[in-house]
């Protein structure tokens, strides 16, 4: 009697497993077949675009869409010069507060600041917009002396709050997990603390800081919002083209302000999705080269 | 003849768990040392305490007094960096950098300011030959130290240590990873290394204490036991649990 109850309840426990792994099973693949849909249908629309303009979208340097001229350079130009100068400040920042927190900062301080950094990147972008609007872009002014706060560089302040907290916190992870062998070892031939982090502990965590910086980028290029509102949204490469102190117009920013207002169908709406095949290009391939980065990150590599 | 190293009623517990108790020993200058004793007896706490590297372990408290050429390496100004510099240490996986064979020869050198090319050449090649590493590795020395077997990345470990011309090295249990022939060159190696420096290697393996050192000290729970030439410990151990632990009736 009692091995068949036994024999029963194992077989619905089975039964019941399979339902679970089903369900699961399908909302796992139905997340890959959302991606899929999406890119596809990014790509279909872009078509018409693509095929009429050829690369004259990809490098014409006027955006006028409402005279009909589709020349993306500028907005790619924009999100770049932006982005990069975003990186620029993030990295030191960044990389310098992940050194800190994993190795000087004693391990309960750094439970709470951890987080706490981490909380930036929960803030909604909007909030960075204004305070890229209200305060960033006068201090720029001021600071200049020119007549327009918006610009680039405004931008990639803005832009540099948003990404360093995954700089900070997967650098951080990457360093912690650089092997207690090699600093034990550096240790005893009597280097000092500074000169394990630089000699031995950065050099290991180096792929992994790579990646950090990449993913950070990766998420900079698809800001939109906050970008959109302390960039200026002018469509021009500055001249010169490094100057961080012209206003500029991005991908994001641009589908963002047209969308509405395009007619379905027309050539203006195409070249928008063109815009965003653009844009998945970009995020697409340094997305890839993160993750091909993190593979090589810290392993036991010794085998006993 | 003055004692390299002299260790006063050292005292040393790991939060509340007392590990070393009161125990007092002097170290020959150029003389291997064996310390044996059963596993959690010790033998490595001691080890550390000798560079400092206790510190390193959390909760870690020392009392007593350690000495170096007649000086106290706990006094607060004693510097750190040279402490270790001249006492080495090899430790008991082999853990090379990840860094090429020659840049982990070179890393200790380079830390303690050593920069010339030319001079670093010179240290890596000798360090090399010293533990007889140098045919093996000479056509490629910009290798990973991976690339070697775990036999060889300990020797490279030990040229490592030598680099910076340590006055004493430490070995915690150098051999327990490695296969009988590796074990045979390193323990010929710490003969040798013997009569150039002080050398103080832990072992569990009572064999391998007979064969390698001039002096062994046999450590019981956190006490010393015995201690005395090699030779006369093994032939004629005084204390009773000294001759229990050589005839392998417990460990």
């Amino acid at each position: 009697m009692e091995e068949t109850l036994k024999s029963f309840d194992f077989l619905k426990s089975l039964r019941r497993m399979d339902w679970v792994k089903l369900i699961l099973m399908t909302i796992a693949s139905l997340s890959i077949v959302i991606v899929l849909l999406i890119a596809l249908f990014t790509i279909s629309e872009s078509i018409p675009a693509f095929s009429s303009l050829g690369l004259d979208l990809l490098l014409g340097d006027r955006w006028a869409p409402y005279y009909g001229r589709y020349g993306a350079a500028p907005l790619v130009y924009g999100s770049l010069i932006v982005v990069f100068g975003a990186v620029l400040i993030a990295v030191p920042l960044g990389v310098l507060s992940a050194i800190s927190l994993a190795e000087y900062m004693p391990r309960k301080l750094g439970e709470v600041v951890k987080p706490m950094i981490e909380l930036l990147a929960a803030i909604p972008s909007i909030i960075y917009g204004f305070l890229g609007m209200v305060f960033i872009a006068p201090a720029i002014t001021k600071l200049f002396g020119i007549s327009l706060g918006r610009t680039a560089l405004t931008g990639s302040i803005v832009l540099s709050m948003m990404i360093t907290p995954t700089i900070v916190s997967i650098s951080s992870e990457v360093i912690s997990s650089v092997p207690r062998e090699y600093r034990m070892a550096a240790i005893a031939l009597g280097a000092t603390k500074w000169q394990v982090i630089r000699g031995v502990v950065i050099p290991t965590a180096l792929p992994g800081i790579a990646a950090s910086i990449l993913l950070a980028f990766g998420r900079a290029v698809g800001e939109t919002v906050a970008v959109l509102m302390s960039c200026g949204c002018v469509a021009k490469i500055p001249s010169p083209p490094w100057n961080l102190l012209d206003p500029v117009h991005t991908l994001t920013a641009a589908i963002a302000l047209d969308m509405g207002e395009v007619a379905m169908g027309s050539m203006h709406y195409h070249v928008l999705f063109g815009l965003g095949v653009i844009l998945f290009v970009i995020t697409f391939s340094v997305n890839t080269a993160a993750w091909l980065l993190m593979r090589r990150a810290p392993r036991r590599l010794i085998k006993v | 003849m003055d004692p390299k190293i002299e260790v006063r009623e050292l005292n040393v517990w790991y939060g509340n768990h007392h590990v070393l108790k009161d125990l007092s020993i002097k170290i020959p200058e150029r003389r291997v040392l064996a310390i044996i004793g059963p596993s959690g007896c010790g033998k490595s706490t001691l080890l550390m305490t000798l560079n400092r590297m206790i510190e390193l372990v959390e909760g870690a408290r020392v009392e007593g007094r350690c000495l170096l050429d007649g000086v106290d390496i706990y006094n607060p100004g004693i510097p750190l960096t040279e402490l270790r510099r001249r006492v080495g240490m090899v430790f008991q996986k082999p853990n090379p950098l990840p860094k090429s064979i020659y840049e982990n020869v070179a890393y200790g050198p380079k830390v303690h300011g050593v920069k010339d090319r030319r001079k670093l050449d010179e240290i890596v090649e000798n360090c090399l030959k010293v533990v007889g590493l140098w045919d093996e590795v000479k056509d490629r020395l910009n290798k990973s130290a991976f690339e070697l077997s775990v036999g060889q990345q300990q020797r490279l470990c030990i040229a490592r240590a030598l680099a910076v011309k340590p006055e004493v090295l430490l070995m915690d249990e150098p051999c327990s990873a490695l296969d009988p022939m590796n074990t045979r060159i390193i323990e010929k190696l710490i003969c040798s290394l013997g009569r150039e420096l002080t050398v103080v290697v832990v072992t569990h393996n009572i064999q391998q204490a007979a064969r390698v050192s001039d002096f062994t000290a046999f450590i019981y729970l956190g006490r010393l036991v015995e201690y005395g030439p090699t030779d006369r410990l093994f032939e004629s151990p005084v204390n009773r649990l000294t001759r229990d632990y050589i005839s392998g009736e417990f460990g």
